[in-house]
């Protein structure tokens, strides 16, 4: 199992391969650790307020992680 | 002359016209208009509140339909109280159904009739003599002739049957049409012998072959399970090439240089495969073949997102708090003498081991690799919990250690590893009665078993299952007070099926 965060500003929701794994961030407006399975993977966060977020999509290869030390993947909500 | 051979004339042109037109069931092409049998058009959201149970049955002809069936029997009985201080069956949390072969009879039948599952499933399926109907079949002239056509064979003649003794004439789509939520996720495993991949009949399966799975009868799903290789020829299934839906999207990443986990690449070789041009058809026997346990498909959905129906991506939508993976192992272990003696076991004797095992290898792996990565996922929750504890205790205030202060204490280390993991197994090899125990792993696969055997092995998984420490485990994570049910075996019925000691 790997591990990866999708760090922004603001809350958005987090799509893998084109499939939502719910928001980036919980209840408390902490970055919350997503599982995912080794691998190269598509990306994209989708902004809640409406906005883009940049980039569009993030191509990834996520291996040797553990969930201490998750892949971050930074987008910008604009 | 012509006249007093007109009636054999009459008699041969019937009997040719008739095999010309038997032809198996064709699956229809793709439909906008049907969402289509997947685990989200079927089954509500879940919920972090109630335990996400997912059953696995296994392939042995009706000794593994009616152990499944046990299985199903005593989860009804068990009963929990919830969060919300209502009482639960566990037997309403069990989200998914994934089934090869013999155990696919009880999945399928549960998943179409679930009201009257418990009163029914014995006499239709359990008690009926299906081996021998479909025998008598083989014996109808009417069916020789059709089965002389090259696109009609025993395994369509067996789904005829199923489909109009056992599972009434439903199709996936009468499966679309029950309330949402009101019977399980139902996977029936079959295996693509073109490209030797595990094959699943629900509509994200049927979305690389370009068709329609509503409109294919439940009946042939349960054929394709349970085609026994050489019993049976392989069932055909049409691949079309108009009206597709794109590949997913997983399916371009994993066959992209640079993966280096070569199961999601066969996964993704095996999708991408129905593409292909020349792939007009594809071929499909038991589900025993690539995978015995109907465990393959839960735990990819366990350990990917690639899964359609990825429990992954639940616990990351924060929906599933505890998983209960229960497998329904209907293995059986034949005692082989020829060891002691000097000349080599026959032909029949050989065949067995090539077929059976390789299976039983497999299937020891998938078992091995779903406990495994549970205790694994389990060990590194605990881990993270671990370090967040030493971390406050060498942080805590200077007063509390009679020392000086050592600065602000720090952030925990969030645990995205919350989720509860259980994982049990019910196979015969538990029995703690030997003379019981090698009675029950020297029965017969076939579809025939008389009713005091069937009556035997649903008690044998009744008690296997209260008194697996595993099952108690997890019961008492949910429930404190949870205490299993007392069930005997009676040695009437033991001394009946398996004779006296």
């Amino acid at each position: 199992m790997e591990y990866f965060v999708c760090r922004c500003r603001g809350i958005g929701e987090v799509f893998v391969d084109g499939v939502s794994q719910g928001t980036n961030k919980d209840a408390d407006g902490k970055v919350s650790v997503k599982l995912c399975n080794p691998g190269l993977h598509i990306i994209s966060l989708r902004c809640q307020n409406g906005g883009n977020c940049v980039p569009k999509t993030v191509e990834v290869n996520i291996c040797d992680t553990d969930p201490i030390c998750p892949k971050e993947v930074h987008f910008r909500c604009s | 002359m012509f006249m007093r051979t007109l009636p054999l004339k009459l008699f041969l042109f019937a009997a040719l016209c008739c095999a010309g037109c038997a032809h198996y069931h064709d699956n229809p092409p793709a439909s906008s208009s049907q969402p289509g049998y997947r685990y989200d058009t079927v089954r509500l959201p879940p919920s972090k509140e109630k335990p996400f149970v997912v059953l696995a049955f296994s392939g042995g002809g009706t000794r593994a339909a009616a152990f499944s069936f046990g299985l199903m029997e005593e989860l009804q009985r068990v009963t929990y109280t919830a969060p919300d201080a209502s009482k639960r069956s566990l037997l309403q949390d069990v989200e998914i159904v994934s089934s090869v072969s013999g155990g696919s009879f009880t999945s399928a039948y549960y998943a179409l009739f679930p009201d009257t599952f418990f009163t029914d499933f014995p006499k239709e399926v359990l008690t009926r003599n299906i081996q021998g109907a479909l025998v008598w079949r083989m014996l109808n002239p009417y069916n020789w002739w059709r089965l002389a056509s090259p696109d009609f064979s025993r395994i369509d003649m067996a789904e005829e049957y199923y489909d109009h003794a056992i599972f009434k004439g439903m199709s996936f789509g009468a499966l679309l049409q029950r309330p949402k939520g009101s019977s399980p996720f139902l996977v029936l495993n079959a295996t693509d012998i073109g490209i030797t991949h595990r094959f699943e009949f629900t509509q994200d399966q049927f979305d690389l072959l370009c068709s329609d799975l509503s409109g294919v009868s439940v009946s042939r799903g349960v054929a394709a399970s349970s085609n026994f290789p050489v019993a049976f020829a392989p069932l055909t299934l049409n691949i079309y090439k108009d009206g597709c839906v794109p590949l997913p999207l997983w399916v371009e990443e994993a066959l992209k240089p640079g993966n280096r986990d070569k199961r999601r690449i066969a996964d993704a070789t095996a999708a991408h495969s129905y593409r292909e041009p020349d792939r007009r058809y594809a071929h499909l026997l038991d589900g025993g073949l690539s995978d015995n346990l109907g465990l393959r498909g839960p735990f990819t959905a366990v350990t990917t997102l690639d899964s359609a129906w990825s429990l992954v991506k639940q616990i990351n939508r924060e929906r599933i708090g505890r998983i209960i993976f229960i497998s329904a192992n209907a293995k059986t272990t034949k005692k082989r003498s020829w060891d002691a003696k000097s000349s080599p076991p026959g032909v029949g004797a050989v065949l067995d081991v090539v077929m059976n095992g390789p299976m039983d290898d497999v299937s020891f792996d998938s078992l091995e690799s779903t406990d495994g990565h549970f205790n694994q996922m389990k060990q590194l929750g605990r881990t993270i919990d671990s370090c967040n504890a030493r971390l406050k205790q060498a942080f805590r205030p200077a007063d509390e250690q009679g020392g000086t202060a050592r600065g602000p204490e720090p952030e925990p280390i969030p645990n995205p590893l919350t989720t509860d993991y259980g994982f049990v197994e019910l196979t015969f090899d538990d029995i703690p009665d030997p003379h019981l125990r090698r009675c029950l792993q020297e029965l017969p696969t076939n579809f025939s078993l008389p009713e005091p055997t069937t009556r035997l092995l649903r008690v044998s998984a009744q008690y296997l299952l209260m008194n697996s420490e595993r099952f108690q485990e997890v019961m008492k994570r949910i429930d404190a007070k949870w205490q299993p049910d007392q069930v005997t075996i009676d040695q009437a019925l033991i001394n009946e099926v398996c004779g006296k000691y």
